[in-house]
Order: structure tokens, then sequence, then C-alpha cells
């Protein structure tokens, strides 16, 4: 079935939505959306299942898909291109366009209007860049295949949540720009106040899945890049952290707006209308070919479409918050203190988003301008970004633990952890407790500021830590163990383990190479001491290490093993003893399998005698070099009756090319196991791999995890004579992972409790 | 807006503003539309470039793979290039060609160069003096730089 006749069918749909909304016809309306929706969501199933069985007529199934892969391998290839996300995501949009049907409100009717338009717009670019496209002349019968360095669980999950949450965005989104306009016309706050309650929970289950989302992103990053590492401000991370930068402070905002509606009325919808500009802006990073990136993909045909949404959906809530804000300045003239450190929180949080905003869209857009290229490094963020995170950390921890009755006790406390991380912010116990290595590249006019922040200690990570962990605990007394104050305290203690693993993990990772002849099996060698740190995210090694010093550490070399996967299409050869048995006619076509046993060179080209061990067969091919017992297939028509080299006669297949079963191997994979010791202390032991497949290559790291750190080792090349690697030993890293439990926790547990007491709209 | 939130949007407005005016002030342009700078050098940013002012000059070329997010190479351009001694070799004896690998794919594959920092050294007549794959420490760069002079000179 053509898939895009089911598109334009979806397309129709939602023109049928729009046209019964705006004239309010509501069957039109509710069959429009439902058509809309349902044809989405069956052009996204047909398109899973010819990625399920591997159906290569369709161009985009066969570049991202092979029939090897295990199924959900295959399913993540409908994730894997742009073509495929703009369908899924457009099929997320219009599932929010069918959920506004609950409400029966004008203002739901009119946020109804815009998501609908938002998942034609998409729908569209879907047209424009279609998954369907159909495999120009005939479909082969293996597929491309997926980078190598896709083929990894997390992976494979992760554009899914990363989807899912941006899907979400699109009803706050309406909801907000609904809200400012009626709300500047001067509707009443409780006909409007449905987009927050709603928008809310929309926005927490964005958030939810924006947060697994990175993490899964940076649990590969960590396993698959080979550098080890979870994080290191590549314009796509920066971009994909923006969103969600955004939906915290909305989220934040918005639970004061909901308070009292005449609050933050006009900073909170823009904030939740920005949070999806922000998921335009990271696919715009993503895909539209401006930034360099290593997701940088393709640059697609819809890229111009992605640019001109992000304007729209930049400037339309900019205007109509402009507009609100012009009529109704607000009339509130007093504050809470409560609200004030609540503000104060989010504007640290502003701050933080523009600084990761700027560092990734000034360079290019200077670059295109000017041809001026800035050297905006990883340095650039963390140089910025930290003073403001500690900010935020000492203020996260006032808000937790402020409570009207508790005022006085609240500021002592903010005063005396504040000033206790102004002192951390100076001592210094190593040279590698630098936040920022400010001697490097980034700072190379030295400007007084950078000298400076480069100079704090990473200490002063943790008096703002202890300080949330305190107040964590003071909430959790005054409040008992209801189920939202305890996803609260969950979530922000998560920041607090996110805190110190980010900041100290990087710092005190060592890093070690070392190499071994390939047969020195039970060796024992020292690790060699490459660098001694590496700074505050500073991730990523190339080259010759300048320093080789033995370390205490040392490594035994346990097994190194050969061998291959898959086969990547159905078996279509005999072997050898299944062809002398068959009835043999004269210029039949045959493919035969069998191992190299002789090979005698021959006028142009050789005679190969294979065998299978029961019995042998001559193969008559252009010139190879051929190993003895090599694996091949032979593929040719059979001449009877022909003198063969050990002077009998006999069949003689007439081949023109050979393949070796190597290359037709799904991958070949050499595996290392080792161990490592600390003195004579095992500290770790497991298996890494190299991996070549037919579209490229991957390394494979052992990664051995204990409570305190992970030993992490990663072949350098493909094992040769020499089998050379890099050990990392990695303190504090499974902190980060930990936070992000917590935090998941802790989100999990405050959308279960909205689920249970949400007010309902009212008839 | 009550005045307490007043005075925060306004510092929170002037951190953003004095963010960007002092970031783009003092972050490190590395090129133009004519040169790449590192190490205080100018750099032409392409073989051909490099290659025909080495044969107006009659100087030695060198051509330097790197990229911007390689640490190895802002080891070479913070404690190699920029040491005085080495600064005013390649300032003089060299016509200095810096190929930024993202960018300039052409002269990456023609050099046939996997990963960043990488180094080739040339007579204007293309000959190939020395390759210099990976790191290399000041001292050891000096001496290669010597040893390809006078290679250079046979």
């Amino acid at each position: 079935m053509n898939g895009d006749l089911l598109l334009y069918g979806a397309f129709a749909g939602g023109i049928c939505a729009i046209a019964g909304i705006a004239t309010g016809r509501e069957r039109l309306r509710k069959a429009g959306t439902a058509a809309l929706f349902g044809l989405l969501l069956a052009a996204t199933l047909l398109l899973s299942y010819a990625f399920a069985v591997s159906d290569f007529s369709y161009y985009y199934v066969w570049k991202f898909s092979s029939t090897v892969y295990p199924l959900y391998y295959k399913l993540s290839g409908v994730l894997a291109g742009q073509e495929g996300t703009l369908l899924f995501w457009a099929m997320l949009i219009a599932a929010g366009g069918l959920w506004l049907e609950r409400h029966g409100t004008e203002f739901a009717r009119r946020s109804q209007m815009i998501v609908v338009l938002l998942a034609l717009y998409f729908t569209g670019m879907t047209l424009v860049q279609s998954p369907f496209e159909p495999y120009p002349g005939s479909p082969p019968s293996e597929g491309y295949g997926l980078n190598p360095l896709l083929l990894d669980p997390w992976m494979a999950l992760h554009p899914l949540t990363t989807f899912l949450g941006y899907g979400a965005t699109a009803v706050p989104f309406a909801g907000a720009l609904v809200y400012l306009f009626m709300s500047a016309r001067g509707a009443s706050d409780s006909a409007c106040r449905v987009w927050i309650t709603e928008g809310l929970q929309w926005l927490r289950y964005a958030w939810l899945f924006s947060t697994i989302s990175m993490a899964f992103g940076g649990i590969w990053a960590y396993k698959t890049l080979g550098w080890g590492g979870f994080w290191a401000w590549d314009p796509v991370e920066a971009s994909m952290l923006l969103p969600w930068m955004v939906m915290t402070a909305a989220l934040h905002l918005g639970v004061e707006h909901r308070r009292n509606m005449r609050r933050y009325s006009v900073l909170a919808p823009l904030l939740t209308a920005y949070s999806f500009t922000f998921t335009v802006f990271a696919t715009a990073v993503t895909r539209s070919g401006i930034f360099e990136s290593v997701h940088a993909f393709i640059a697609g045909g819809a890229g111009k479409y992605v640019m001109l949404l992000l304007g729209i959906s930049a400037a339309l809530p900019l205007l109509l918050g402009l507009a609100k804000w012009y009529r109704f300045r607000s009339s509130v003239r007093e504050s809470t203190r409560r609200e004030e450190i609540f503000y104060a929180a989010v504007l640290v949080l502003i701050v933080m988003t523009f600084i990761v905003f700027y560092g990734v869209s000034f360079p290019p857009v200077v670059k295109l301008l000017t041809a001026k290229k800035y050297a905006v490094t990883k340095q650039f963020f963390n140089l910025w970004l930290y003073p403001f995170f500690l900010l935020l950390l000492l203020l996260t921890g006032l808000g937790l633990s402020y409570y009207e009755h508790r005022r006085k006790e609240a500021a002592r406390e903010f005063l005396i952890f504040s000033a206790v991380t102004v002192l951390a912010m100076l001592i210094k116990p190593g040279e590698n407790f630098n936040i920022v290595d400010y001697t490097s590249f980034i700072s190379a006019k030295k400007p007084l500021l950078y000298a400076t922040v480069g100079e704090i200690s990473a200490l002063s990570v943790l008096p703002p830590v202890a300080y949330i962990l305190y107040a964590c605990g003071i909430r959790a007394r005054l409040t008992g163990l209801r189920v939202r104050e305890v996803g609260v305290v969950l979530v922000h203690a998560g920041l607090a383990v996110i805190a110190i693993g980010v900041v100290f993990s990087p710092l005190f990772t060592s890093e070690f190479s070392v190499s071994f002849q390939r047969g020195e099996i039970g060796v024992e060698k020292p690790l060699m001491y490459a660098e001694f740190h590496e700074g505050f995210g500073r991730l990523g090694t190339w080259g010759v290490h300048s320093r080789e010093v033995p370390s205490e550490y040392s490594a035994v070399l346990l097994g190194v093993r050969e061998y291959l996967e898959g086969l990547k299409s159905a078996r279509y050869w005999v072997d050898v003893d299944e062809f002398a048995k068959s009835n043999l006619s004269e210029g039949q076509v045959y493919s035969v399998r069998g191992y190299v046993e002789l090979a005698v060179p021959a006028e142009h080209a050789m005679f190969v005698k294979l065998t299978d061990g029961k019995a042998s067969l001559w193969v008559a091919a252009p010139p190879y070099s051929l190993k003895k017992g090599e694996e091949v297939v032979a593929t040719g028509m059979v001449l009877l009756n022909v003198p063969l080299p050990d002077g009998t006669t006999g069949a003689v297949l007439l081949s023109d090319s050979l393949s070796f079963l190597e290359e037709m191997a799904f991958r070949r994979v050499q595996e290392v196991e080792i161990e490592v010791l600390r003195g004579s202390k095992r500290i770790a032991k497991g298996v890494m791999k190299y991996e070549t497949y037919s579209n490229g290559d991957a390394r494979r790291p052992m990664i051995d995890r204990s409570l305190w750190g992970d030993v992490f080792a990663v072949l350098d090349m493909k094992v040769g004579d020499v089998v050379s690697m890099t050990v990392r030993i990695k303190p504090f890293i499974n902190l980060v992972w930990f936070g992000v439990t917590l935090f998941l926790f802790g989100i999990v547990l405050c959308i279960l409790q909205e689920r249970g007491q949400r007010v309902r709209p009212g008839p | 807006m009550p005045a307490v939130e007043k005075i925060l949007t306004l510092l929170a407005l002037g951190a953003v503003f004095g963010f960007a005016y002092y970031s783009l002030n003092s972050t490190p342009v590395i090129s133009d539309r004519n040169f790449t700078y590192i190490a205080e050098l100018e750099w032409y940013q392409t073989y051909e470039e490099g290659l025909r002012e080495a044969k107006l000059q009659n100087k030695t070329l060198m051509v330097y793979f790197w990229t911007i997010w390689c640490i190895y190479c802002e080891k070479y351009h913070t404690e190699v290039f920029s040491r005085p001694d080495i600064n005013a070799i390649l300032s003089e004896k060299f016509v200095r060609v810096a190929v930024d690998m993202d960018v300039n794919k052409r002269d990456t594959r023609r050099f046939g160069v996997q990963a960043p920092p990488y180094i080739v050294f040339m007579t204007p007549e293309e000959r190939v003096l020395m390759r210099v794959p990976g790191y290399v420490p000041a001292d050891e760069f000096r001496r290669i730089l010597d040893t390809v002079l006078a290679e250079a000179e046979r």
C-alpha cells in the first residue's frame, strides 16, 4: 500500500477539522480530527511494519535497516531519519488534537485549531520529505543499515523518548497562545484556567520524556562514542537541553501562576509556548545543516520549512505576550517572599538558557554573516554556566526550605551556605580541582573574567549540594509523606546528586594506555598515564599521548577472539558435498560454498580447489589472493569434463567472482578480554569489542561498574598484531545515573499525584 | 510588577546583556574569510592557496590538520606553536596551512588524514618531507622543524 495516500488522507482530514472548527460544525470537526490522527497512526504503523518485515521497496527502510537486525533495531529505524521522525511527531501532535475533543469549551476549540494546524504543518513536511519514497529501481534483498554506532539498546529508545517529549509540548503551546490571546481581549481568568491545569500536566509528561531522552542519550554517548563522556556540549546536545531548561522554568512559574492567575500571567504562558519553540529549534539545529555536530545527519528537504516554523513559533508567542503586557500591565503590587525566591531561581534558569542558546547559535550566525569563526567549545559553556549553576543550586535550596513560619531560619541558612560556597571556591587541594582549564584554547586572550572563573575550585559545588539535601530533609519533615511532596523532594535531591556526578566525574577521571602483542596472553603490563586529569568536561582524546608514566594500575590480557556474526541475506548456496551429489548438467548456474584447499595460478585466472571435508570441487576464477582454509562462495556456470590441474578431468565451476563469507557477514567482531589490577588486587574484568560492519566500524567498551565508579576500557583500533587500548578510571560517574533515577521517580510521582486529584473542567 | 521582582528582572537582563557583550568580545576568533588564526599566526585555509604561496616564496609548506574539539590541537596551540622560538621559526621559514577537518573535507581526504592533530611538511615541489601524526611535545617538535628544514635544503 502506498503510504503517501494515507498522508494525503490525513492532510485532507486536517483541513476538514479546521473547517469544522471555523464554522462550528461539530461532526465535521470530530470526523476530521479523528481522520487526521487515525491516518497518521496508520501511516506510522505501516512504516513500522515495513521495517519489521524489511520491505526494502521503500528507500527509507532500505537506508536504515537490515534483515539481520533483531526486531527492536529494525523498529528503531523508523525514527532514524528526518522522514520518520516528522511523521511520528505529526502523529503525536494530532493525538493532542484528538485529546482536546474531551473538552467542550471555546477555549478548547481555539487550542484545537492551533494544534490541528501544527499537525497539518508537520504532515505537510512529511509529504515534502516522505518516508514512503520508493527505492529507485528494483528493491535489493538487503538494506544499507543503520550507522553501527546507533546499534545500541539505549540508542534504539533515545529518539522515541525524545519525540514523545517534543510531541507533548504542542498542546501546552496552543493553550498558552490562546490564553494570551483571550486574556488580552479581556476574557476572565476562570474561562482560561484550564490552560494551566491541563497544560502543566502535559508539560510534566514532556519534561519526563525529555529527561529520559537526555539520560538515554548520555548513557549511549558514554558507552559508544569511545571517549567515555556523557556530555560534550555538542550543538545538538546543547540544543536538546534548551527545551528542557525552558520546560523546567515554565513548570516552576506555572505552579505559581496556577496558585494565583494574576501572577506571571505573561511570563508563564510565554515560557510554556517556548518549550515547543525550542523543540523546533533543536530540530533545526539537528537537521538544518547549519550547525556542525556529530548529530548533523543529513540536511533534508524539509529543512527550510523547519526554519519557517521556528520563526513563526518564536514570533507569535512574543507578539501576543507583548500585546497582553502592554494592555494589562500587572496590577499586582505586592509579592510574597516565596514568590520572589521562585522568580529569582527561574530568572537564573532563563539566563542559563540564554547562555546555552547564544553559545549554540551565535557562532554559525556570525559565520554566515561575516565568515568569522569563533571558538565556542565546551569550555565556553562550562565557564559561563558554572557560576549561575551554583547560584541556581543555592536558590533551589532556599526555595525548598522556605516556609513563612521559618523565614528567619531560612534566610540564615541561605547566608551560611552561600558564604561556605564562596569559601570553597578558593580551596584547592590539588591542581585538578580547577573547574575549567582556563589555559586552554577558549581563553587564548586570557580575559580576566575567564581566568577568574577558571580558578574556581570544584569543591564549591559541595556546599550548595549539601544545602539542597538539607532543605529536602527539612521539607520532608515538615510536609510528611504526601505523594506530591515526596516527588518534589526526590526531583531536587536527584538534581543535587547529579550535580556532584557531573562536576567531579570528569575532573577525577584518569586515563591510561596500554598495548600488548597479540600473543601475550596472561602477561601483565602496567597502565601508563596518558593525562592526569581532563578538567571539567574535557572529553575526547585523540592523538599521541604526551606523557607516559607507569601507574599503580596494571592490566592482564586474558584473551583475544575473532568471529563473524549473522549472515546478511538468507542462505542461497549449496555446500560442496551437496553440489557433488546433485545431478549436474552443463551450463547450469550454481552457488557453492567451501573452504580453500589449494589455489593454482593459471593464465589470467586461477584454479581454486574448494572442499568441505567430504567432497571437493575445482573452481576457475579471476586471480585472488587467497589463504588456505578461507571460506568462500563461488557462483557460476558448470562445465563438465574439463582437464583439471591435478591431471584428472571433471566438473569445473566457472566463476567470475568469489564472495568471501566474511564480507557477507553482518559484522566481524574482535573481542579482547582483560582484567585490571590495582597493585595485586583485581578491580575490573571484562570484554571489549571492535566490530567491523559493511557500513562502518564501532568500538564497544568494557565497562565494569562499581559503587565508587567505573573502569572503562576501549580498543584504540582494530586488533592486528598489536592490541592497544585506552583505560579510564571514572569515579563518581554512577552518581549521575543514580541522580537521574531519583529525578525520574520524582517526576513520575508528581504526575501520578496530579492525575489523582485533577480538577476536572466544568460541563 | 512588584518592586523586588522588577529589580530581579533588571539584574537578569543585565546578566544577559553583559554576558552577550563580554563573550562576543573575549571569545577568540579562529578564522575569517582569508586566514585561520592559531597561536597568533596566519594560516592559509586550503592546500591550494598555501601551495601557491609556497611556490611564490620558495618556502617549505606546513599543512596542519586540526578541529576545534580536539584537545591535543589545543595543546599544540597553547604549548607548542606559541612557544617563542617555535613561533618565530614557523612565521619566518614556513608557509602555513591549517585545514579544519570539519570544514575542509576535500584536503582532509586528499591527504588521507583520519584523526587530528596531523601535520605534513612539504617542499614547494610537493615532495613530502615528513608526516607527523598526533601530538608531539614542544622540544621534540623543535627538533622536527630543524630536521625538516635541513631536509628541505637538500
